[in-house]
């Protein structure tokens, strides 16, 4: 995964073909360990992780950006704003607010 | 034999990993289960003997499974037999015969089990075994079929090979 982390510090570019399906095939199995009901198909989750990925490319240099206070927005890297921002959501999707 | 009768019942546990792409025991409410992956090609095989019941018939492969998450979108199963000849099929490399499959949709109800077959003619399709004869069934799931497009894994729970 150290491809996946490179292409992040970048910061504009998607993830390439192999992450995608990577993050695909790794969010299927953490399904199936929590035995969640799912009525869409493989392309319909794949589809998902490819539109995240692109809004990620899109709002990252300006949207995310701008979430930051000034003092994390300049001390921060964009790959520690990112898992910053992954603690957050995973926290909220944790805690069920969403 | 008459047609229609049960030869052999594999569960689970039975099951033996090729050397790569296996599907992975689990369990689901204390039931053994083998999981199949839904990105990656993965098989299982059972190793037993052609009952002496045998009638020389076509065989019908029942797979019973569940979806670990899914309640829609489709499995590509596939089915091979692997006949031990005496004296002559060679054990140091798989020898299955071409593989039959079915595409079966995934039950609506979360956790219910599907009931899928493929049916083997008699012959080539089930490389050509005799009654008495030892033998490997592979079962796979052919995950990168586009056919197959149902989320997370597919949990093998039995098969069953009976008499066509």
């Amino acid at each position: 995964m150290t491809g996946g982390r490179e292409v992040v510090v970048d910061g504009m570019a998607t993830l390439s073909e192999a992450l995608r399906a990577d993050v695909w095939d790794k969010f299927m199995k953490t399904m199936g360990a929590e035995t969640r009901s799912s009525g869409f198909t493989k392309v319909d989750l794949r589809s998902a992780v490819d539109a995240l990925d692109n809004w990620f490319n899109t709002n990252q240099p300006t949207t995310i950006e701008g979430i930051f206070p000034t003092a994390t927005k300049n001390g921060l890297t964009d790959a520690e704003k990112m898992h910053l921002l992954a603690a957050v959501a995973a926290c909220r999707a944790d805690e069920g607010v969403t | 034999m008459a047609s229609g009768q049960t030869l052999l019942v594999f569960n689970a546990r039975s099951g033996v990993p090729p050397t790569s792409a296996f599907a992975t025991l689990d369990a689901r409410n204390n039931h053994t289960v083998l999981d199949f992956d839904a990105a990656v090609d993965e098989s299982i095989t059972f190793e037993t003997l052609l009952p002496r019941n045998y009638a020389g018939g076509g065989i019908t492969a029942l797979l019973v499974w569940a979806a670990s998450t899914a309640t829609s979108g489709n499995v590509r199963w596939l089915g091979a037999f692997e006949r031990h000849q005496d004296e002559t099929t060679d054990l140091d490399s798989d020898s299955f015969a071409t593989a039959q499959g079915v595409t079966a949709a995934a039950p609506t109800t979360n956790g219910a089990p599907q009931y899928s077959e493929i049916a083997f003619t008699n012959g080539a399709q089930i490389d050509s075994l005799a009654v008495g004869e030892s033998l490997r069934f592979k079962v796979t799931r052919e995950a990168t079929n586009g056919v197959d497009t149902m989320v997370g894994d597919a949990e093998l729970l039995r098969v069953e090979l009976r008499e066509t």
